[in-house]
């Protein structure tokens, strides 16, 4: 989906002149160092069979091959060391051009939806809080990394049931602030989907 | 009898019309009113949302950690909860999978930068 929308990006950006794909470039860049490594694969060959038969200029053609040997190998690592480079420069490119797009956007929000967009991130449910109601259902401490991820997940659920009640909402053709109604609609809506866990329902196979 | 069959969040409503009736979960303390209306205010609703609607929605959220501590007690190490069980129990809804792994990475880099600064601090 990220790839998506850099392509979608790029398209936007067509007279913009910004620096897109450094990816590109940076092959560009690497390209001489390449054809130099498979340059040297071809005459590397061919001069260790001249070594032998040659004399006068054995030594000379012998350390040519020796530095042609570590040069090929070095330069096999390099195409390694920049492929890996090229990899996580394209993962950052993604996260570069995610962040570039959500600056943009944030900087051309107005001041309600500064607001709102501040809410949404600040957000949180108290640590503490959560650490006392897991702690009481299960009777024995938790790590804190549990603290953290039952904290995040209960605020996506916060926000799929919200999501869910604001589209209930505009359906029945009413506004917000939601009332227990869309709330009740979401939930019974999730549940069908199975988003909301249910344990209590006891399930009869064989009737 | 009939109010067995509804659904628990149906008891909240006449809780509140009630005003202090006992009903389930109406009579704890609510925990999560102040950060909830934030919350619901941050994913679109209005900025002041109603209480009945803060309410139901956090006794969704104590049903759900709920549900995920019991499941989680029940699988993996019985008994206790770690955070394997939560991400395996998660796996198939891509967004929650998504915010933990997100998550506890950040969590990771946080905790090897602050070592790393108090480190470089004690040098110094």
């Amino acid at each position: 989906m990220a790839n998506h929308s850099v392509s979608l990006w790029r398209k936007t950006q067509m007279g913009s002149g910004m620096e897109m794909s450094p990816g590109p470039a940076a092959l560009t860049d690497t390209a001489p160092e390449d054809t130099n490594g498979e340059g040297n694969g071809d005459p590397e060959e061919a001069a260790t069979e001249d070594a032998t038969e040659l004399k006068g200029q054995e030594a000379s053609d012998l350390i040519e091959t020796g530095r042609e040997d570590s040069s090929l190998l070095a330069s096999a690592a390099k195409k390694m060391r920049i492929e890996t480079k090229e990899r996580k420069e394209k993962k950052h490119e993604v996260d570069e051009d995610e962040i570039q797009k959500m600056q943009i956007l944030v900087s051309s929000f107005s001041e309600e939806q500064l607001n709102r967009y501040e809410m949404y991130r600040r957000s949180a449910f108290p640590k503490a809080a959560i650490k006392r109601l897991i702690q009481s259902i299960t009777g024995t401490s938790v790590s804190q990394n549990v603290v953290i991820a039952m904290s995040g997940i209960s605020k996506v659920f916060v926000g799929e049931v919200v999501e869910e009640a604001l589209d209930v909402c505009e359906k029945w053709g009413e506004l917000p602030p939601l009332q227990p109604k869309h709330m009740r609609e979401a939930v019974r809506r999730l549940k069908s989907r199975g988003q909301i866990p249910n344990s209590k329902h006891k399930k009869i196979i064989f009737h | 009898m009939a109010d067995e069959e509804e659904d628990p969040t149906f008891e909240e409503d006449n809780d509140d019309a009630g005003g202090g009736a006992d009903g389930g979960q109406g009579k704890r303390k609510r925990l999560f009113s102040k950060e909830l209306r934030c919350m619901m205010y941050g994913f679109g609703d209005d900025q002041n949302p109603y209480t009945e609607s803060v309410d139901i929605l956090e006794d969704l959220v104590i049903e759900f950690i709920t549900e995920m501590t019991h499941k989680a007690m029940s699988i993996g190490r019985q008994g206790r909860v770690q955070v394997e069980d939560i991400v395996f129990l998660i796996r198939k809804d891509p967004r929650k999978f998504a915010r933990v792994k997100d998550l506890l990475t950040m969590n990771e880099e946080l905790k090897r930068a602050r070592k790393a600064f108090d480190e470089a601090n004690y040098g110094s």
